[in-house]
């Protein structure tokens, strides 16, 4: 039986890892191998890097950062999103390491790319990630580059349901705080027929317990939450597992 | 100690594979020459991305026939994911594409454009002592398309909610895993060791 993801995102700003509030305030936390290191070591079902200045700053995949996580090495799967803007980026980031990359500004600009980005990589290696406000019972997508909203067109991400294999919805308000992640955002994508990951303000235990137990979501992904202590994971993990759904046993190293 | 050979043919994360054989104590080289393969004791078939791409990245390098004759040799193989896939005798993945022809099946699309993401555990079919002990593990799929042939060639299933399909396969000294052993933790770089221990001892 398939099991539930607890994934874990690393949100990337100038080459360090930090903590995100609501894309609007950031907080260093280190390097990105160290903290992507920790993650793998606790056992984390998949980890989620998202370099969020990539794209504005033209600088294309941060193939460095994926390099240096793939020379740990680590033993878990690695889903790469933050500037990648054609198939060669997608190509060098699997080739460097990711099994799975993510796309964002390319779905809002370019969308055709994703066509022929998905010919080649497959669309199981392909998310598309929504940063999400829900204003009046509507949902935009939140530009956080030109910092701008656009209701969200479901029909069009309909389009791309053979070309993609998951969607990661973040709730942008309660992005990097231990708020509750607004379920009615996946209601407001109930006519896609794609599994979503849910990001932002998953929050812990019961929150997090009732997200799973939703049909459509196959992970939640942790961000900031993660870094307060040692074995937070675990705890996550233990609390989660009071769900209906069955997780994975995650085990932990204690050393690397 | 034991030489593994990564067939880097331009798709799939040759890297991180690279870096797990080293982790487990193995020597490990990506290459897509034929003759620095020819010299590992066991040849790696990586593979994240479409079969037709693959197959035509294969062809264009003629990997594709080095690896056939390779086989016929039985130098053991192992494929991993799309690697495994392209082992098989074809793919309907964008249209009809044929494979390798070195473990007879052929891989279809799962029910209803499905796709299986994440972590499963396997059911081992077969009385082989190298994968029995991993009976009931859990590792990483990503895939939306699985094997279909005879069950012979099966050496476990995985279930995903009416289907069971394979999540690895072999026939003679090759191997192919459905599931991503080097990003499985604990239990994939175990399987793997034991895997290439195996075929080793058996060639």
């Amino acid at each position: 039986m398939i099991k539930k993801r607890i994934a874990a995102s690393v949100v990337v700003k100038n080459n360090r890892a930090v903590q995100s509030f609501a894309y609007d305030k950031y907080l260093p936390l280190g390097s990105v191998e160290i903290i992507v290191q920790n993650l793998d070591r606790w056992g984390v079902d998949d980890i989620v890097i998202l370099n969020i200045d990539r794209t504005s700053n033209k600088l294309g995949p941060n193939l460095d950062a994926i390099k240096k996580i793939s020379s740990i090495p680590i033993s878990t799967p690695l889903t790469y999103g933050g500037g990648i803007s054609c198939l060669k980026d997608a190509l060098d980031v699997i080739s460097n390491g990711a099994e799975r990359i993510v796309i964002d500004s390319l779905f809002i600009n370019k969308p055709n790319e994703i066509k022929k980005i998905s010919e080649v990589i497959g669309s199981q290696a392909i998310i598309i990630s929504i940063p999400v406000k829900v204003i009046d019972g509507n949902a935009f997508h939140f530009d956080y580059i030109k910092n701008k909203l656009t209701k969200i067109n479901i029909n069009k991400i309909k389009k791309y349901e053979h070309l993609v294999s998951e969607l990661l919805i973040i709730d942008v308000d309660s992005e990097g705080y231990s708020g509750e992640y607004n379920k009615n955002i996946i209601e407001l994508f109930s006519d896609i027929n794609l599994g979503l990951i849910c990001y932002g303000g998953v929050g812990l235990f019961e929150k997090g317990t009732n997200l799973l137990d939703i049909p459509s979501v196959n992970a939640v992904a942790y961000g900031n939450v993660l870094n307060y202590g040692e074995l937070f994971f675990q705890k996550v993990k233990k609390s989660l597992s009071k769900s209906k759904q069955k997780l994975r046993r995650s085990i932990f190293r204690e050393s690397i | 100690m034991i030489k593994i050979g990564i067939i880097d043919y331009g798709i799939g994360n040759v890297n991180s594979l690279n870096k797990s054989f080293k982790s487990i104590g193995l020597r490990s080289i990506k290459s897509d020459n034929t003759e620095v393969l020819e010299q590992s004791d066991v040849m790696v078939l990586p593979g994240v991305g479409s079969f037709s791409y693959a197959m035509d990245k294969l062809k264009k390098s003629k990997l594709d026939k080095f690896i056939i004759r390779q086989s016929k040799k039985n130098k053991p193989i192992i494929g991993i994911c799309l690697g495994m896939q392209l082992l098989t005798n074809s793919s309907e993945e964008n249209g009809k594409h044929n494979g390798l022809g070195i473990i007879p099946g052929k891989i279809k699309q799962l029910k209803n454009y499905d796709f299986h993401i994440g972590w499963n555990n396997i059911d081992v079919t077969q009385r082989l002592s190298f994968i029995q002990k991993f009976n009931n593990h859990e590792f990483f799929f990503n895939h939306g398309f699985a094997y279909d042939g005879n069950d012979l060639n099966i050496l476990s299933k995985t279930s995903y909610g009416s289907s069971s399909f394979a999540a690895a396969i072999m026939k003679k000294n090759t191997v192919g895993f459905q599931f991503h052993p080097e990003k499985s933790q604990k239990a994939g770089l175990q399987i793997l060791k034991s895997t290439i221990n195996y075929l080793i001892k058996n060639k």
